[in-house]
C-alpha cells in the first residue's frame, strides 16, 4: 500500500482550511471495489475459506473496556499540539501580522479542541471562557468586557458563541467584526466546520485566515493505530483481519514475514473522511477477540506450531465492509434531520437550546433525541446532546442527500 | 340519404374486415399503454432529478405515438385506402373536430405542445386559474395536480392557449416562499429589516444556498415587509412560511414594533406559492 516515506511521514500537518481534501479514494470507489471483491470471494468461497485461520463457528467478542482502552489509546494530542505550535509560531512572532486572528476550523471529533487546549496549556495562552446563553441571546457587553487584554488568547469553541435563533446571531457578528478589525488583539479561534459553514451565510468571512489539520489517509490511520499496539503481560498483540487472516500492520521485527493488507485502511479512511475521531470509533468496533477459553487453546496451538519469538495475543479485526454503520431509524423524517443538523451546527446542544432553535415542542424534541439515541446516532454528555462519532458519517450523508447545509470537510 | 351512403361507402365490405386483427391491434396497444403509464413512471421515480423528470415527460409522448399508430392500423383495416376515401375521412374528421369535440381536440393538441414546451412537469408547483398544487401526472388531455388541501384537480391542457400558467419551481427544487409582515409605519426600518433577515437565516427550513431577502414598501395601512426565502424542499413551503411568520412576529414584538391593524391579520403568512 505504502512506501516507507509514506508510512513514516508526520501524522499532523496544518494547512489552510481551503486546501483540505478528504482521502483520495472516495467512498463509492471503495464500495464498488469491495462489492466486486466480495463477489469474487463468494464464487470462490471454498478455496478462500482455507485462508482464514478462524473456524467459521468461532464466536468473536468485542474487546472488554480495559483491553479496548489499551488497544486504542487516545491520539497523541501533545504531539499534534507541537505541530500546531510549529505552524503558528512564525505568525505569533511577527510584530504586526496582516491577520490578527487565526481560525482553526475542523470537523467534529477531529481533535481540534484537544489540540488547542493542549497548545494553550503549553504556551500559557489566555483562554476565553465561552459565553452563557444570556450573553448569546441578550446583553453581551459583560462578556465582551472580560476579553483578555493581552494576547495571544484562545477561544476554543466559536460554536458556543451563537445560537441559530433570530436573537442569537448578534454576538457572533460583533465578535467576528471585532476580530476582523484587530480590536481584540491577537488570538486563535477554534471553530467547528459545521458552524463555520453556517456562519459563512451570517457573516461572510472571506478575509479570515483559516487553518485545518490534514485528513488522515489510509496509511496515516495505519500508522496512527499501529503506534498504539499494546503490550501486556508479555503479550504483544497482533491484529489480523477476521475473514482472511491478513495482518493489519507491517512487521515490527526483523525476520517477521508480514505483508499487511491495505483494503481495511482504505475503507476506513473513506468512511471516516479522514477524521481520526470517527475512524477511531469504527476501529474500536472492528476489534474482536475469541472467548477466553478458546483463546487459550488457540494461543497454545499457535505457539506450538509457529516459531514465533514471543507469545502474542491476536486481535481479530472485522473487515471494514462488514462493519455495521448505523442507519437513520425507520420512521425518521424532516424533524429528525432538523435535530441532527442543529446538533452539528452548534457542536452539541442541550434540550433548551434545541427548543430555542427548532419549531418543535419540548416533548417532541425529547422523543426524537431518545429515538435517535437508540440507533447510536446521538449521545448525551454533560447535559448536552451530540452526534456520535460512530453516527457522524451516517448523519452527514443523510443531511447531504436531503440537500441540507453541510460542512466542507 | 346520399351522404349516409357515401359514409358507408368509405368502409370495406363487412366480410373483408379482419376483426381478429383489429382486436389484436387494440389489445397490443392497450398493453403498451399500460406499460407506458405504469411501468415507466415506476422506473423513473427512483432515478435522480433531471433524468427522472425527462423520463416522466416521455410518458405522454410515447402514449401519443401508441394511440396514433393503433388508430392508423385499425383504420387501414376498416377503410379502402383510396385517395377519395382518405379525403372524405379527413373531411368528416374535420367537421367532427370543428363542432363536436373541438375542446377535446384542443386539449389533445395543447397536450402535445406541453410535452415540448414543458410549461409544467411532474413535481412542479403550478397555479392555473387560481388553483395551486403539485403536478402529479400529465395525461393525454389534462394535467393532474393535487392541491395543498389534498384535492385532485384535472386541468385541461387547452388552458395553455388562454390562461396564465404560474410555475413556482419549473423543474427544480428551488421554490421561493414569501412571508408578509404589516407594521405600523412608525418604526426603525433597518432594525426591522435586519431582524427579519435573521429570522429567515435561522429557520431550519431555509435553503441557505439562496440567500434570503427582505424587501419593504409602504401601503396605506402600514409598512409591508416581505421575507423572500427558499425552503430546502418544496414540500416544506407551507411549514416554512408558518415558521417564518411565527418567529418573525415574536422577533418583531421583542423589538417593540406595533403591527398594522386589520391588514396584518389578513395578509401575513401567505407564500407566493399559495397565492
Amino acid at each position: 500500500m505504502s512506501t516507507n516515506s509514506e508510512t513514516h511521514d508526520s501524522l499532523w500537518e496544518f494547512s489552510p482550511a481551503g486546501e483540505y481534501t478528504v482521502p483520495t479514494e472516495a467512498m463509492d470507489v471503495v464500495r464498488v471495489r469491495s462489492s466486486f471483491l466480495g463477489f469474487l470471494r463468494r464464487i470462490t468461497q471454498g478455496e478462500k475459506k482455507k485462508d482464514s485461520p478462524l473456524d467459521p463457528t468461532d464466536d468473536l467478542l468485542g474487546l472488554s473496556g480495559e483491553r479496548l482502552t489499551k488497544a486504542v489509546p487516545a491520539p497523541d494530542w501533545e504531539q499534534a499540539a507541537e505541530f500546531f505550535e510549529e505552524r503558528v509560531r512564525p505568525w505569533l512572532e511577527t510584530e504586526s501580522p496582516s491577520k490578527a486572528v487565526v481560525f482553526y476550523v475542523a470537523p467534529p471529533y477531529s481533535g481540534r479542541e484537544e489540540i488547542l487546549r493542549q497548545w494553550a496549556g503549553a504556551n500559557k495562552v489566555s483562554l476565553v471562557k465561552e459565553p452563557r446563553s444570556e450573553a448569546v441571546l441578550g446583553d453581551r457587553s459583560k462578556w465582551m468586557r472580560a476579553w483578555p487584554r493581552k494576547g495571544p488568547w484562545l477561544l476554543p469553541q466559536l460554536e458556543r458563541c451563537f445560537l441559530r435563533h433570530a436573537s442569537g446571531l448578534d454576538l457572533v457578528r460583533e465578535l467576528l467584526s471585532a476580530m476582523m478589525t484587530g480590536e481584540l488583539g491577537r488570538g486563535i479561534v477554534g471553530c467547528d466546520s459545521w458552524t463555520w459553514a453556517y456562519l459563512q451565510h451570517v457573516v461572510p468571512a472571506r478575509s479570515f485566515f483559516t487553518l485545518s489539520s490534514r485528513a488522515f489517509e489510509a496509511h496515516h490511520l495505519q500508522q496512527s493505530f499501529g503506534e498504539s499496539i499494546f503490550e501486556q503481560n508479555g503479550l504483544r498483540a497482533r491484529f489480523r483481519q477476521a475473514d482472511n487472516g491478513a495482518y493489519l500492520f507491517p512487521a515490527r521485527h526483523e525476520g517477521e514475514d508480514i505483508d499487511p493488507a491495505d483494503g481495511f485502511w482504505r475503507g476506513l479512511a473513506a468512511r471516516s473522511r479522514g477524521n481520526i475521531g470517527v475512524a477511531t470509533a469504527y476501529w474500536k468496533r472492528a476489534l474482536r477477540t475469541l472467548p477466553e477459553k478458546e483463546l487459550e487453546e488457540k494461543e497454545l496451538e499457535e505457539q506450538t506450531a509457529a516459531s514465533s519469538q514471543a507469545k502474542r495475543a491476536t486481535i481479530w479485526v472485522t473487515p471494514w465492509e462488514d462493519l455495521q454503520q448505523p442507519a437513520l431509524p425507520k420512521g425518521s423524517g424532516e424533524n429528525e434531520l432538523f435535530v441532527l443538523q442543529a446538533l452539528l451546527l452548534h457542536g452539541g446542544l442541550d434540550e433548551v437550546g434545541l427548543k430555542r432553535t427548532l419549531p418543535l415542542n419540548q416533548a417532541a424534541i425529547t422523543e426524537i433525541l431518545h429515538f435517535l439515541a437508540e440507533s447510536e446516532l446521538v449521545g448525551l454528555t454533560d447535559g448536552r446532546w451530540y452526534v456520535t462519532a460512530y453516527g457522524y458519517p451516517t448523519v452527514r450523508a443523510a443531511l447531504k442527500t436531503n440537500d441540507y447545509l453541510c460542512d466542507a470537510f | 340519404m346520399e351522404a349516409a351512403d357515401s359514409v358507408v361507402g368509405l368502409f370495406r365490405e363487412f366480410g373483408e374486415i379482419n376483426l381478429v386483427r383489429i382486436v389484436l391491434i387494440i389489445a397490443v396497444a392497450w398493453v403498451l399503454l399500460v406499460v407506458d403509464q405504469r411501468l415507466l413512471p415506476r422506473i423513473a421515480r427512483p432515478l435522480p432529478g433531471k433524468l427522472r423528470v425527462l423520463l416522466l415527460a416521455l410518458v405522454p409522448s410515447i402514449r401519443l405515438v401508441i394511440i396514433i399508430s393503433a388508430v392508423v392500423l385499425v383504420l387501414g383495416r376498416l377503410l379502402e385506402p383510396t385517395l377519395e376515401n382518405m379525403v372524405a375521412l379527413f373531411g368528416l374528421l374535420g367537421i367532427g373536430l370543428g363542432f363536436a369535440i373541438k375542446d377535446y381536440a384542443a386539449s389533445l393538441i395543447a397536450g402535445t405542445f406541453a410535452l415540448y414546451e414543458t410549461p409544467y412537469r411532474p413535481g412542479d408547483w403550478i397555479t392555473v386559474d387560481g388553483v395551486y398544487g403539485e403536478v402529479k401526472s400529465i395525461e393525454f388531455r389534462t394535467v393532474n395536480i393535487v392541491t395543498p388541501d389534498d384535492t385532485l384537480v384535472l386541468i385541461p391542457h387547452s388552458k395553455l392557449w388562454d390562461s396564465l400558467i404560474h410555475n413556482a419551481n419549473s423543474g427544480s427544487i428551488k421554490l421561493q416562499c414569501v412571508a408578509n409582515f404589516y407594521i405600523d409605519p412608525n418604526h426603525e426600518n433597518e432594525a426591522v429589516r435586519l431582524r427579519l433577515h435573521d429570522v429567515a437565516l435561522t429557520s431550519p427550513y431555509t435553503q441557505l444556498k439562496y440567500p434570503p431577502v427582505v424587501v419593504a414598501s409602504e401601503t396605506p395601512w402600514g409598512t409591508h415587509y416581505r421575507v423572500r426565502a427558499y425552503p430546502v424542499d418544496p414540500y416544506q413551503q407551507f411549514a416554512f412560511v408558518t415558521d417564518l411568520t411565527e418567529r418573525g412576529k415574536v422577533a418583531l414584538q421583542e423589538l417593540g414594533v406595533s403591527f398594522a391593524a386589520a391588514g396584518a391579520v389578513a395578509g401575513s403568512g401567505r407564500g407566493t406559492g399559495t397565492q
